[in-house]
């Protein structure tokens, strides 16, 4: 299978410092990726690898099964770069223009081509303002409708809702379920766990230049699910004994205790070895570990040198 | 198609830069003074020199200080064209196009070459009319001597280009007139016979001359060409056509091998 894109033992390193280690990722042609990570982990520059604006130090990476150093393995990816710089000179349908004929849009094509951009991010009614007297949020508005000029078979997006209102928000995830159903594919890095869970298909988590959690979402929802307890009189001889059931982690707040089990029939025996220690369960539930919570959790664990094969 | 998209647009960043018409307004007082120096407007009389000497002298200082501050120019344009692009973020969102580094290097520079070219042909062409308007006619001796200087600036707005590379971008055109005043005085004793009576070039001269982008000669060809006189020791106008086209593919080669390594 041809990937959108394909990352084979990716390594950046400046100095000693590894920015990328041994990064290998796959997107899949027609799916929402979403590339999470602190900031410093390493997320722009594996993008600005992929866009060929900074060099692997080694390992290898394609576009649709094109070597990313030749330019035409760019000919169908849109980009947005996390902070848009455009010259301030240029109106929005001028930047427009600029970029459909760097794109190679056919001249008779360029209109059709603008004016749709324009419409999806709402700038019509702005087309001949200058970039420079654009406000933030109206700039990203114009770096998006640039990135999506010409209807690309990928659409790199970095940090698109800085800057952005609600409305914006709204906006553009419709904007990005649309081009997902016309069979485009969209790689979002960003820090708006939230928007990511709500758009993407898959998810990878890097941190320190390490992928360490990928797969798809429902899937790491999956494997974050666990027992959450709340009692009263936990004692450290419950948590002893809780230790000796199929469980991989206990996180006590002095309040409620969440507990990540293996087996879910465990949830019984919990329950008997609070009550029987003579603790009040005050409510016990199953719950899903939201993106927020995954993420937060595991690059805390990972920062501070837990092991990362939890789940 | 794509060059010629970067070419539109910085043409127009060009033309936004005051630099470009203070030293346009510089230069016309050089054709200015061409004009005041004809020999119809020259007054009175001067025990050494004649009227054709001083009209003469005028003229010199005229076409030089036009293709120097012409050249001035195209070292200011040509020293932002490619850094101020990658320092200011610009670069990154263009490159991910698909568009060649070489491609990118030739649609930044183009702009400057053009501009610089136009600012010579239009600071040529008034000194033209002002100055040969009023002796009667217009030979070609004019166009063709300024047009040995836009070969000139090709190969300066290149070498700077190249330089701002390497050394911080506002020190390049520094160190570009610094070269292109060693490269002329190298040359000054092959254009002036009675020069070399008092000054006969030492063998470090002689390899300068030899070694260095001939802009010197280039100068001095359009110096002859204007004044009509035979250079002294012109030599092969081909051996400086190709030093030149040999330092054009070599500060080319070099920019490109430098920005095509550069990260942005």
């Amino acid at each position: 299978m041809q990937f959108a894109i394909e990352a084979q033992n990716l390594v950046k390193k400046y100095g000693g410092f590894a920015a990328l280690d041994d990064i290998n990722l796959t997107v899949n042609r027609g799916e929402i990726f979403g590339f999470l990570g602190p900031n410093g982990a390493g997320k722009s520059t594996f993008v600005k690898i992929i866009l060929n604006l900074v060099y692997a130090t080694s390992g290898n990476a394609r576009i649709f099964g094109e070597q990313v150093e030749r330019p035409e393995a760019r000919k169908t990816v849109g980009f947005l770069p996390e902070n848009i710089r455009v010259y301030p000179f240029l109106s929005i349908e001028e930047f427009l223009y600029f970029h459909a004929e760097l794109i190679g849009i056919s001249a008779q094509k360029i209109k059709t081509h603008i004016d749709s951009s324009l419409r999806a991010m709402a700038l019509e009614s702005v087309r001949a303002q200058k970039i420079g007297t654009l406000s933030k949020g109206m700039l990203q508005r114009a770096g998006i409708a640039q990135a999506i000029l010409g209807s690309p078979e990928l659409l790199i997006l970095d940090e698109p809702t800085s800057g952005l209102d609600p409305i914006g928000f709204t906006e553009l995830r419709r904007l990005l379920l649309d081009m997902k159903a016309q069979g485009t594919t969209i790689f979002l890095n960003s820090h708006l766990l939230s928007e990511v869970e709500r758009t993407c298909d898959r998810v990878a988590i890097i941190n320190k230049g390490k992928i360490i959690k990928s797969g798809s979402r429902d899937d790491l929802s999956d494997r974050g699910k666990h027992l959450e307890v709340t009692a009263e009189g936990f004692t450290d001889g419950m948590a002893a004994s809780i230790n000796s059931l199929s469980h991989k982690n206990i996180e006590f707040d002095g309040k409620s205790l969440r507990i990540y089990l293996n087996d879910e029939k465990d949830s019984v025996n919990v329950h008997r070895i609070i009550v029987e220690g003579g603790g009040w369960v005050q409510s016990l539930s199953w719950k899903s570990e939201s993106l927020e919570e995954l993420f937060y959790r595991l690059v805390k664990h990972e920062d501070m040198g837990f092991n990362k094969d939890r789940p | 198609m794509k060059i010629w998209a970067l070419t539109k647009i910085g043409l127009k960043e060009c033309l936004r830069q005051r630099v470009v018409y203070f030293i346009f307004a510089i230069s016309l007082l050089f054709v200015f003074m061409a004009k005041g120096c004809d020999i119809g407007t020259i007054k009175g009389e001067n025990m050494l020199l004649g009227k054709e000497a001083r009209q003469g002298i005028a003229l010199g200082i005229s076409f030089h200080g036009i293709v120097f501050w012409s050249i001035m120019l195209c070292g200011l344009l040509a020293s932002q064209a490619l850094t101020r692009d990658m320092d200011e973020g610009l670069a990154s969102v263009t490159l991910a196009r698909p568009l060649s580094r070489d491609a990118f290097i030739a649609g930044k520079l183009l702009p400057v070459l053009i501009i610089s070219a136009l600012n010579l042909t239009i600071l040529g062409s008034l000194f033209c009319w002002f100055f040969y308007s009023a002796t009667g006619g217009i030979t070609m001796q004019l166009p063709l001597a300024f047009l040995f200087m836009t070969i000139s600036l090709a190969l300066y707005g290149l070498m700077i280009c190249c330089l701002s590379l390497f050394i911080p971008r506002l020190l390049a055109p520094l160190a570009g007139i610094v070269l292109y005043m060693v490269s002329c005085w190298s040359s000054l004793p092959y254009f002036f016979e009675n020069l070399k009576i008092l000054w006969t070039p030492s063998e470090t001269v002689q390899r300068l001359h030899l070694l260095l982008p001939k802009f010197g000669d280039l100068q001095g060809i359009g110096a002859t060409i204007l004044s009509g006189q035979p250079a002294f020791e012109i030599g092969n106008p081909l051996v400086v056509l190709g030093n030149i086209a040999a330092y054009a593919c070599v500060f080319w080669y070099i920019t490109a091998w430098m920005f095509k390594r550069r990260e942005l």
